[in-house]
């Protein structure tokens, strides 16, 4: 008797008239007096031709049993067997334990673990489901992760798609001329090397567009104070040497509060957007030509203008000009890279950037960036 | 070592020191897992090398580190996704420690193919309580003494934890901590 209790401290003992004349300490915890049975519980399996009386529970002997708690506030189902001890013929013992749904359950009925026998596989049940629970969140974090990593997965093949194409056009056109070239008679090769050099000087500040372009991806955010003015003076002169061409810039800087950003975008950004300007400046402007950069800080944003009154692009170009290797002509100078990583940068650090440009009259780049906190 | 332990290795070091530490840690660990999911096993030399490369990184010795990891399992990762669980094993910390030596063989029985620790729980007195710890892993016992700290916060029970011992029984390694209420 003291074992069967013990193995299952929710048993319920029933007299011939299905009194409850004794139950399991723990099922004390949920039911608080003794009673009839039938005030108590009710049967959800068997239901069909089952009543509550002991000879009709006794055909059922060899049966599973479903048993709910219906008087308790939050109606407790049990699960288990009944069974006749042979020392105890005149009574009917049930056997079972609480059937729940979830761990909370439990805290719900102030049930504990130790509530439940050792063996009861009810409470490992329990264990189980929760984890389920935790797999369904491992599933959910798989498929999200799983179709991030689709997105750029797709990202980076149409960019290799684009620049597998660029290396095999792009870059074999000037490669086959610069060794056509190098294949003429001596005295020739030395009248063509300038344009050689030219053309091998672009393929190379391709490259260094495309590295740009990888390091984008690849490299940190770090956040610093931008010193716009040094910066700004340190690309405009750089350029003005690499182009061999000195345009009047006017630089007007109103920074109400420092601008924190990553230098390294920024100072990458800054260069291709004066590199364009200068790149595209109409000679035949000579002295009248201009760039003109505006810088406006405040401490949620920095806004950017770089205007200068170049060559312009068309209206029909406009909305293709970020995409990579697009180039709005044959005869374009540039590589298609540089707006390009312009964009790219700019969405990494979470800012926008807008174009306005009118053909032979100039073109104005506005960008925004959110000013960043130091940490 | 089961995901839920690297989680707490990345959770901690991500928020005290931020993605950045974390990431370069996981590089020097040579975890190639950028997540570490709730129901998955991961290689302990991955688990070790993370605890080894954030002491380097982070300039903390590795005791230090693997207590606060305890700490932060119970208090942050244990209190997502096992609040109830924890809860439904005792009223308190010592009715919780008496039951523990159940739980990770529960827990075994559907994560079949881990190694989990085993606990021997000694009642001394009425304020008094020795829990031993046995692991085939070696030189967890402070991950033990944060967890056993965290638990104290979790259940609102405070507790003095004392390290008594640590010795080896045949290919256990065996922690003797003494609690006392
Ligand atoms: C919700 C409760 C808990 C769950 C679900 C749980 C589950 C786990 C799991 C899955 C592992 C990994 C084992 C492996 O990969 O081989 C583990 C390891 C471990 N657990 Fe728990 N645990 C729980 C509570 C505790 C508590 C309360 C303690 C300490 C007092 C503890 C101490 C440890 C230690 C020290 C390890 C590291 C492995 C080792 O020592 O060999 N755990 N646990």
């Amino acid at each position: 008797m003291q074992t069967l209790k013990k193995l299952f401290p929710f048993y319920l003992r029933l007299d011939k008239d299905l009194n409850i004349i004794e139950y399991g300490r723990s099922m004390g915890k949920l039911l608080h007096e003794n009673g009839s049975f039938k005030d108590h519980f009710k049967f959800i399996r068997p239901n069909f031709g089952i009543t509550h009386s002991f000879a009709s529970i006794a055909e059922f002997l060899d049966q599973f049993f479903i048993l709910e708690l219906f008087h308790h506030p939050k109606k407790v189902r049990f699960k288990g067997q009944f069974i006749i001890h042979h020392e105890h013929e005149d009574e009917l013992w049930f056997c079972g334990s609480p059937w729940l749904m979830s761990v909370e359950d439990l805290q719900q009925h102030d049930l504990f673990v130790t509530d439940f026998a050792q063996h009861d596989s009810a409470i490992d049940t329990l264990l189980m489901l929760n984890q389920n629970l935790l797999n369904l969140q491992d599933n959910s974090k798989m498929i999200a992760d799983l179709k991030q990593k689709n997105e750029r997965l797709q990202q980076v093949n149409e960019r290799l798609d684009a620049i597998v194409y660029a290396i095999t056009h792009d870059f074999r056109a000037p490669l086959l001329a610069s060794i056509g070239l190098l294949q003429l008679p001596e005295s020739m090769v030395l009248e063509e090397l300038p344009e050689i050099l030219h053309t091998l000087k672009r393929l190379d500040r391709t490259i260094i567009h495309l590295n740009e372009l990888s390091k984008n991806e690849k490299i940190a955010l770090k956040f610093s104070t931008i010193n716009w003015e040094e910066l700004i003076r340190e690309s405009y002169h750089n350029y003005s040497v690499i182009y061999g061409i000195k345009i009047p810039i006017h630089l007007s800087i109103n920074e109400t509060t420092p601008f924190h950003s990553d230098t390294f975008r920024i100072r990458t950004i800054v260069n291709n957007l004066i590199s364009n300007a200068i790149k595209y400046a109409r000679p035949v402007l000579e002295e009248t030509s201009f760039i003109k950069i505006s810088i406006h800080t405040d401490p949620s944003s920095c806004i950017f203008t770089i205007e200068d009154n170049g060559e312009g692009i068309d209206e029909k170009n406009l909305e293709n000009i970020f995409k990579l290797f697009y180039r709005a002509s044959i005869k374009s100078q540039g590589n298609g890279i540089g707006l390009y990583i312009i964009k790219e940068m700019v969405q990494y650090l979470k800012g926008t950037v807008t174009v306005k440009s009118v053909k032979n009259e100039g073109t104005t780049f506005t960008l925004k960036f959110p000013n960043q906190k130091l940490e | 070592m089961h995901g839920v332990v690297n989680q707490a290795i990345e959770g901690l070091i991500s928020q005290r020191f931020g993605t950045e530490a974390w990431e370069e840690i996981r590089i020097a660990s040579q975890c190639a897992d950028t997540t570490f999911y709730n129901n998955h096993n991961y290689s302990d030399t991955v688990t070790y090398a993370l605890v080894v490369n954030a002491s380097k990184i982070l300039d903390m010795d590795i005791q230090t580190l693997l207590f606060e990891f305890g700490k932060y399992w119970v208090l942050t990762i244990a209190a997502e996704k096992y609040a109830a669980l924890l809860h439904s094993a005792g009223k308190g910390l010592r009715e919780f420690l008496v039951n523990l030596p159940n739980f990770h063989s529960r827990v075994m029985l559907y994560y079949p193919e881990i190694t989990p620790p085993e606990f021997k729980v000694l009642e001394v007195s009425d304020t008094t309580l020795e829990l031993q710890y046995f692991s085939k892993r070696p030189g967890l016992h402070p991950f033990v003494s944060g967890i056993l700290e965290g638990l104290s916060t979790f259940f609102e029970t405070p507790a003095t934890i004392e390290l008594m011992d640590t010795s080896m029984e045949d290919e256990y390694h065996k922690s003797v901590f003494s609690l006392h209420f």
